[in-house]
């Protein structure tokens, strides 16, 4: 087949590292917590036009202990809280999470009594995607900028230090 | 009539002489309940009853069970706080029981209003006579603390069990008093169990237990924020108690701190599915409230856009409702439907799902010029597109077998649990908003109104897939008879003026000034509007209470998914637990309309 006949009987080298980002960012499994227009809009993603499978992405899980990337897109209610916070803590780690949209960023056009004003201030957030909805190119986008956060990340240190 | 309009004369000589009630309804309740009815109001087209609180039941028996009244929907209810309203004494009752009646035989509608002090906050509960009123006393009890009595069961219903305050009250912040900083460490409206301290009512010989089960609110089947707690025999729904308010967002309280136009932005963000009817349902309660004739053009395009936002709707609800039940090929066919809508939508508004497109009085902006060649072209590849989705499903065997005699109910329920749109229709009953009671240019465009026989999921099904031919149909009417001319109405003190003119005319400067000054632009009569419509999922309509303000006094939202959901107990009651996700599919409930 091509690669192999390409590669001949050689060798390549690379480090431990990149070798489990590359494996890690190209099957990130979603977890879509959607609740409102984002979540819509998220769908659009998911689906033919936009196709998240071009990103290793596809395989959406509803159950947080199968996946490892938590997309928060919609407003996220004081009701509501708890619940993605006992979503967030079930997830195994490694884990990312994409603030998808204004309301779940900030509050967005919400400022309102029942409206978390942001949900990094009860949970981590890796990427936040702005937009009132964000478009799927930006989700995308947001996705990519995920991808590279992992690519950076050094997990045989993570390793070692936890062994330490 | 004309001796007690004296004996008011005597009495109260200031007063003016009662001007004689045209309304038969209102004119009737006069006649019965003399000293319960207080004031009897008719302007704009709509009858307003205030009434004291003690006999509503009564009135409300006599408006259902008189033959030649017969009002047999009650549509809303809900509640206004008149704390800060001009010319509100402190010794007159502080809030106002808002009933929203519809009579079927008769289509007429009549609103009552039944005074409530604050000292006894309560009134008596109407759900024996209309069951669809439960959820929506518990929304008032939730919102304004007014107690209902006689209510089946009176918790929060939007708002988190451990909630200390009521939200819509006028003394109550519209940013809260720090709620939304923390999280509560344990809601019980997440952990508590509905079925503690109830008692357990033993009829099985074998002993079995039942079992309590927790669907959602994050179930891929429950569209992100919907909960149930499901007690179950074996598989068996035995009881189901929904528990909803998980997308709690505060549109009605943002409603009285947004001006008039900055409104049509949040309405977007209610029903995410269909924006541009919230738009236009809006925008059409605030004209009538400032009796403002919106120019031809401009409702054409509005019914083009509201039939689009319709297939848009209903693409997602078939698609999602075929993804629960297990068939995932029609989600892709379908939202490729979606995106040919949304190139529309984008094309005129410029977003492709918050488009914010209406401005009180017409629309932001005409149409560009292919609008006509576009929209010809998405109604011309459509009906394949149905078809394609009719072929994969109508005749289908799992199809049939798991939506026929699903979640049955019958004409007589669906019209006491306030249903409306296609799940009442497709229990048999011809009732379409467009055609009773005609907004935008409905009566103009010739189409038919499909109805179901048995009320269950399938029918359902039949009935929202026969209205997307028919807004088909209505789109290439409406298309061929577009008028032109302008989009929004001349008043300059109204509408914003073009931009060019502002930078070049002075007088065109200060009718921009003015508009967008408080108090001087958009500013209604004191007095409420409601204006039904028929949106993708039944009857939408946004009951306005203006002050004179350049800001609504209260904002009502009467939204389809919040009274159509309410019956989905008895829907799935003796169901096994897949066929309440086939259900909850035919409901389509949107979240964001739902919980507001």
């Amino acid at each position: 087949m091509g690669l192999e006949a390409s590669l001949g009987d050689n060798v390549l080298t690379t480090t431990l590292d990149k070798m489990i980002n590359w494996a890690r960012k190209s099957s990130l499994w979603p977890m879509p917590f959607g609740t409102a227009c984002c979540a819509i809009e998220m769908m659009a993603t998911l689906s033919g036009r936009f196709d998240m499978a071009r990103f290793g992405a596809e395989a959406v899980r509803f159950s947080p202990r199968q996946s490892d990337l938590l997309i928060v897109s919609g407003r996220i209610s004081i009701k509501m809280m708890p619940v993605l916070k006992k979503i967030y803590d079930q997830m195994p780690d490694p884990k990312w999470v994409i603030s998808m949209g204004a309301c779940a960023s900030s509050g967005g056009v919400f400022n309102t009594y029942t409206l978390v004003q942001g949900v990094d201030q009860f949970i981590p957030v890796d990427v936040y995607v702005p937009g009132c909805p964000p478009r799927p190119e930006d989700l995308i986008y947001g996705f990519m900028k995920i991808q590279e956060k992992i690519q950076r990340e050094n997990p045989t240190q993570v390793v070692a230090e936890v062994g330490a | 009539m004309a001796e007690e309009s004296a004996e008011a004369i005597e009495t109260e000589p200031a007063e003016e002489a009662p001007e004689e009630i045209g309304d038969p309804a209102a004119r009737a309740l006069k006649d019965r309940f003399p000293d319960e009815v207080l004031e009897v109001s008719e302007t704009r087209g709509e009858t307003t009853v205030v009434c004291a609180k003690s006999r509503i039941r009564d009135i409300l028996t006599l408006l259902k069970d008189e033959p030649r009244l017969s009002f047999d929907r009650l549509s809303d209810v809900s509640a206004v706080d008149y704390t800060s309203y001009p010319g509100h004494e402190p010794d007159t009752p502080r809030f106002n029981v808002v009933y929203n009646l519809y009579s079927h035989p008769n289509n007429q509608r009549l609103r009552l209003r039944a005074q409530v002090t604050e000292d006894a906050c309560t009134i008596p509960s109407v759900t024996s006579i209309h069951r669809g009123a439960e959820w929506a006393e518990r929304e008032v009890f939730d919102m304004f603390g007014i107690r209902f009595d006689g209510h089946p069961d009176l918790r929060r219903i939007l708002m988190p069990l451990n909630f200390e305050h009521y939200p819509l009250r006028k003394d109550y912040p519209v940013r809260g008093m720090g709620e939304r900083d923390v999280i509560a460490p344990e809601d019980p409206g997440f952990l508590g169990n509905p079925y503690a301290g109830e008692e357990e009512e033993v009829d099985d010989p074998l002993g079995s237990e039942r079992m309590v089960l927790n669907l959602g609110p994050q179930h891929p089947a429950t569209h992100g924020t919907l909960r149930l707690t499901l007690e179950l025999d074996g598989e068996r729904i035995v009881r189901c108690i929904p528990d909803i308010g998980y997308l709690h967002t505060g549109f009605e309280k943002l409603g009285e701190h947004h001006t008039y136009n900055q409104y049509v932005t949040v309405t977007d963000r209610m029903n995410y599915l269909s924006p541009l009817c919230n738009n236009i349902a809006y925008s059409m309660s605030v004209e009538r409230l400032m009796d403002l004739e919106v120019p031809e053009r401009a409702l054409y395009i509005r019914t083009i856009l509201w039939e689009l936002s319709r297939i848009a709707d209903h693409m997602v609800w078939l698609g999602t409702h075929a993804l629960d039940i297990g068939a995932f090929t029609v989600f892709l066919y379908t939202f490729e439907q979606r995106e040919r809508c949304y190139n529309i939508f984008e094309l005129v508004t410029g977003a492709r799902l918050t488009t914010s497109y209406t401005r009180i009085g017409g629309l932001g902006w005409d149409v560009p010029d292919n609008f006509r060649e576009v929209v010809l072209d998405f109604v011309a590849q459509f009906p394949a597109a149905v078809e394609e989705v009719e072929r994969l499903l109508t005749r289908n065997r799992i199809w049939i077998d798991r939506t026929k005699d699903i979640g049955v109910i019958s004409a007589e329920d669906a019209i006491n649990w306030n249903m409306s749109g296609p799940m009442l229709r497709g229990s048999g009953v011809e009732y379409d908003i467009r055609k009773q009671e005609p907004f935008l240019v409905y009566p103009d465009l010739d189409f038919d109104v499909p109805v179901g026989k048995h009320g269950d999921t399938y029918d359902r099904y039949l009935v929202r897939m026969e209205e997307l031919r028919q807004s088909q149909r209505i789109i290439e009417q409406a298309l061929d008879k577009l008028p032109d001319g302008p989009v929004k109405v001349g008043d300059a003190k109204v509408i914003l003026p073009e931009k060019g003119e502002v930078d070049f005319g002075m007088e065109s400067l200060i009718h921009h000034f003015k508009v967008l000054m408080d108090g001087h632009g958009l500013t209604p009569e004191l007095g409420e509007a409601y204006v039904p419509t028929e949106s993708p999922n039944g009857e939408l309509g946004f009951y306005v209470v203006s002050d004179g303000t350049g800001y609504a006094y209260r904002m009502r939202v009467r939204s389809p998914s919040f009274m159509n959901y309410q019956a989905y107990p008895q829907m799935v009651n003796g169901h096994m637990i897949s066929d309440a996700i086939a259900v909850l599919g035919s409901v389509n409930v949107i979240a964001g309309e739902l919980d507001r």
